[in-house]
């Protein structure tokens, strides 16, 4: 791992440690960075008052801090059927973008401890002990992610799905018209609700996101404008697609 | 319980603590860059010293590959011989201190200002450089010397071969001449630092060619063209370490160890051990074996000059002896304790404390980038507490929704 990495998180840990004096910085035994040890917490939200501590282990990434740390329960205090990766166990914090979007404000470990691990924790707490989750969550897969989209630009599934092809597609003319039918330019109206989340996402990223989502549409019987909502490369397949079955279907006619 | 493997980690640990701790080459080629200019100034034709072939060479611990970084705002102290061809019948003390001392503050030379103090110190005169370079030269006038108790061959020949004399304002011979030789007792005049660093290169002669075999394959050149300054070996390695622990458990005391016998007493219990671990845990308690009681005077000869005693200070100050014995029991035990599990979590904390804040982050900074995985986890920076404290966070106006894939 890179000197410099190591050398941030090193001197991020006072102000870690200022706040959480039970957490640790180790070098596990794969050779990566971890901060883990019990982290406590009192929050107050929407009247649910409480008090929790958890055992916790945040991994480093090599591109720290341009990319967010990723984090797990270790002491089995929350159920594997309560938001995590079923694979690695580590903790689904909310829709992969944005976790990445607000760690990029701060781009600190306090911070992502403070504004991203304890929310997600006193949400557990507070399922457990009052059955509700104070700030909502999202639904499994694809549907919950469109759920977030659809929330982040204050639109309908059709328009969202429209939006997300710009970003997949890497390129939307500022001055054309904006998807959602509005009528202004996309600078004037979604644009900005875009440049929020490009940064933090490669347009590969969000072409895969799209295309589970249109999937899952299909899966549904839903039918889509394919040609607005299509990662352009999605489309293209398409056509080449049907022309393969049209020219073979031209060949079973002679 | 993995005291094998703590032993291997350490090993790298202690290498990664003295690389931390080493002069950059490029402060070692500045160094080089500076004497070097010195003696051509000192050599120019319209010197008064030209006649007298003056010869200039680092001595010390730049010499020795043993400096370690200056802590805080001190600086890089760098010692350099300034030999005359000259005999101590020629000239006195002080007038060969005034011969070096009016060429380096000639009119025409650059070192005119950086003379300080103005009228040298006790046995040199320094160049200040500038702020930002953080460099003092310390240059030494000094004639070769041959004293009868080394021509008796007390000393080896190729060693005795480089003895000096230097200058000091504190002899009573000063303004007229040498002291007088022969009542046995050591003479503040004499000197071999060329003796002491060739005595010193032989007693890690097997991994100092070792290193430099290793260092010649890798940069593909040829043995001959290594210096000795490329690479350390572990008695170099264990002595940086050493001076830095004693550095900051001294806090710049007056009673803190000389680096000379520091130094001394390490190369004398070395062994050429290649592991850093087993070579500072065979080097520590080995040093105590060292030390002469020559009824109730501690003596730490040295090794090129057996009537010299690095240690004469401890006569009057018993106290500096007792310290030195403590630290040397305190290094022991603390790296006793480090192989333990217990001790092997906590590294990260005993090198912060004992080799200072910045010094035993950047060493944990250079551990923990190793590709190299390890057996248990390794603490880098501990705990402030056992228990999690639960400080008030205040929620966000709109957190995150939990989501999963």
């Amino acid at each position: 791992m890179d000197q410099g990495v190591i050398n941030i998180v090193i001197e991020q840990m006072d102000n870690v440690q200022a706040e959480h004096s039970g957490l640790e910085l180790v070098r596990d035994t794969d050779g990566r960075l971890c901060v883990r040890g019990p982290v406590g917490f009192a929050m107050d939200y929407e009247g649910h008052a409480i008090e929790d501590t958890y055992e916790i282990e945040i991994v480093i990434p090599d591109d720290f801090p341009d990319a967010p740390p990723t984090v797990k329960e270790t002491a089995g205090a929350i159920p594997a059927d309560f938001h995590q990766f079923k694979s690695s166990g580590t903790l689904c914090l909310g829709a992969p973008v944005d976790v990445r979007r607000r760690f990029a404000q701060h781009r600190t470990l306090i911070g992502f401890i403070n504004g991203q691990v304890i929310p997600y924790l006193y949400s557990y707490s507070c399922y457990r002990d009052h059955g509700v989750l104070p700030h909502g969550e999202l639904d499994h897969g694809s549907s919950g992610l469109l759920d977030y989209y659809m929330e982040h630009f204050g639109a309908t599934g059709l328009t969202t799905l429209k939006l997300l092809k710009c970003l997949a597609d890497g390129f939307a003319p500022p001055l054309g018209p904006c998807p959602c039918g509005s009528g202004r330019k996309l600078r004037d109206c979604h644009g900005p609700k875009l440049d929020e989340l490009r940064p933090h996402y490669q347009p590969e990223l969000f072409e895969f996101e799209l295309r589970q989502m249109i999937n899952a549409a299909r899966a549904a019987d839903i039918d889509l404008p394919d040609q607005d909502v299509m990662p352009t490369r999605m489309w293209r397949q398409k056509q080449s697609r049907l022309r393969k079955e049209a020219n073979a279907g031209k060949r079973k006619c002679k | 319980m993995n005291e094998a493997e703590n032993r291997h980690q350490l090993n790298h640990l202690l290498r990664d603590l003295a690389d931390t701790l080493d002069v950059p080459p490029s402060k070692y080629a500045e160094a080089k860059d500076h004497y070097r200019a010195v003696g051509d100034w000192l050599n120019a034709d319209d010197s008064e010293l030209a006649d007298f072939s003056p010869e200039i060479y680092a001595q010390g611990s730049f010499a020795l590959g043993t400096a370690v970084r200056p802590l805080g705002d001190d600086e890089y102290d760098v010692d350099a011989v300034c030999l005359l061809d000259l005999t101590d019948s020629q000239v006195t003390q002080s007038e060969l201190k005034e011969m070096v001392g009016r060429r380096l503050k000639h009119p025409s030379s650059r070192y005119k200002d950086k003379i300080d103090p103005e009228d040298g110190g006790r046995r040199c005169w320094t160049i200040q450089y500038a702020d930002d370079s953080q460099f003092h030269l310390d240059v030494l006038p000094a004639l070769p010397d041959r004293p009868e108790w080394l021509r008796a061959g007390s000393v080896d020949d190729d060693i005795a071969a480089h003895a000096i004399r230097i200058t000091d304002t504190e002899t009573p011979d000063y303004l007229i001449g040498w002291p007088a030789e022969g009542h046995g007792a050591h003479d503040p005049t004499r000197s071999n630092p060329k003796g002491y660093a060739t005595w010193f290169k032989d007693r890690m002669r097997v991994r100092l060619d070792e290193a430099k075999a290793s260092l010649a394959i890798e940069k593909r050149a040829s043995v001959e063209d290594i210096e000795d300054y490329e690479v350390r070996t572990p008695l170099q390695r264990v002595i940086q370490v050493l001076k830095r622990h004693r550095d900051v458990r001294y806090n710049g005391g007056d009673d803190r160890p000389i680096s000379i016998i520091i130094t001394t007493l390490a190369a004398n219990a070395y062994d050429n051990e290649a592991n850093l671990y087993e070579a500072i845990l065979k080097i520590v308690p080995g040093m105590r074996q060292h030390i002469e009681d020559r009824d109730g005077v501690w003596w730490v000869p040295n090794p090129v000059n057996p009537l010299e005693n690095f240690a004469d200070k401890w006569e009057e100050s018993p106290r500096k002896a007792k310290l030195f014995f403590e630290w040397l029991d305190a290094v022991e035990a603390e790296y006793q304790h480090l192989i333990t599990d217990e001790g092997f979590r906590k590294v990260g904390t005993y090198l912060a404390e004992s080799y200072g804040q910045r010094t035993g982050r950047e060493a944990m900074t250079k551990y923990a980038s190793r590709a190299t995985s390890v057996a248990a986890p390794v603490v880098i920076v501990p705990s402030k507490a056992s228990e999690a404290t639960r400080p008030r966070v205040e929620p966000s106006s709109k957190p995150s929704k939990p989501w999963s894939c």
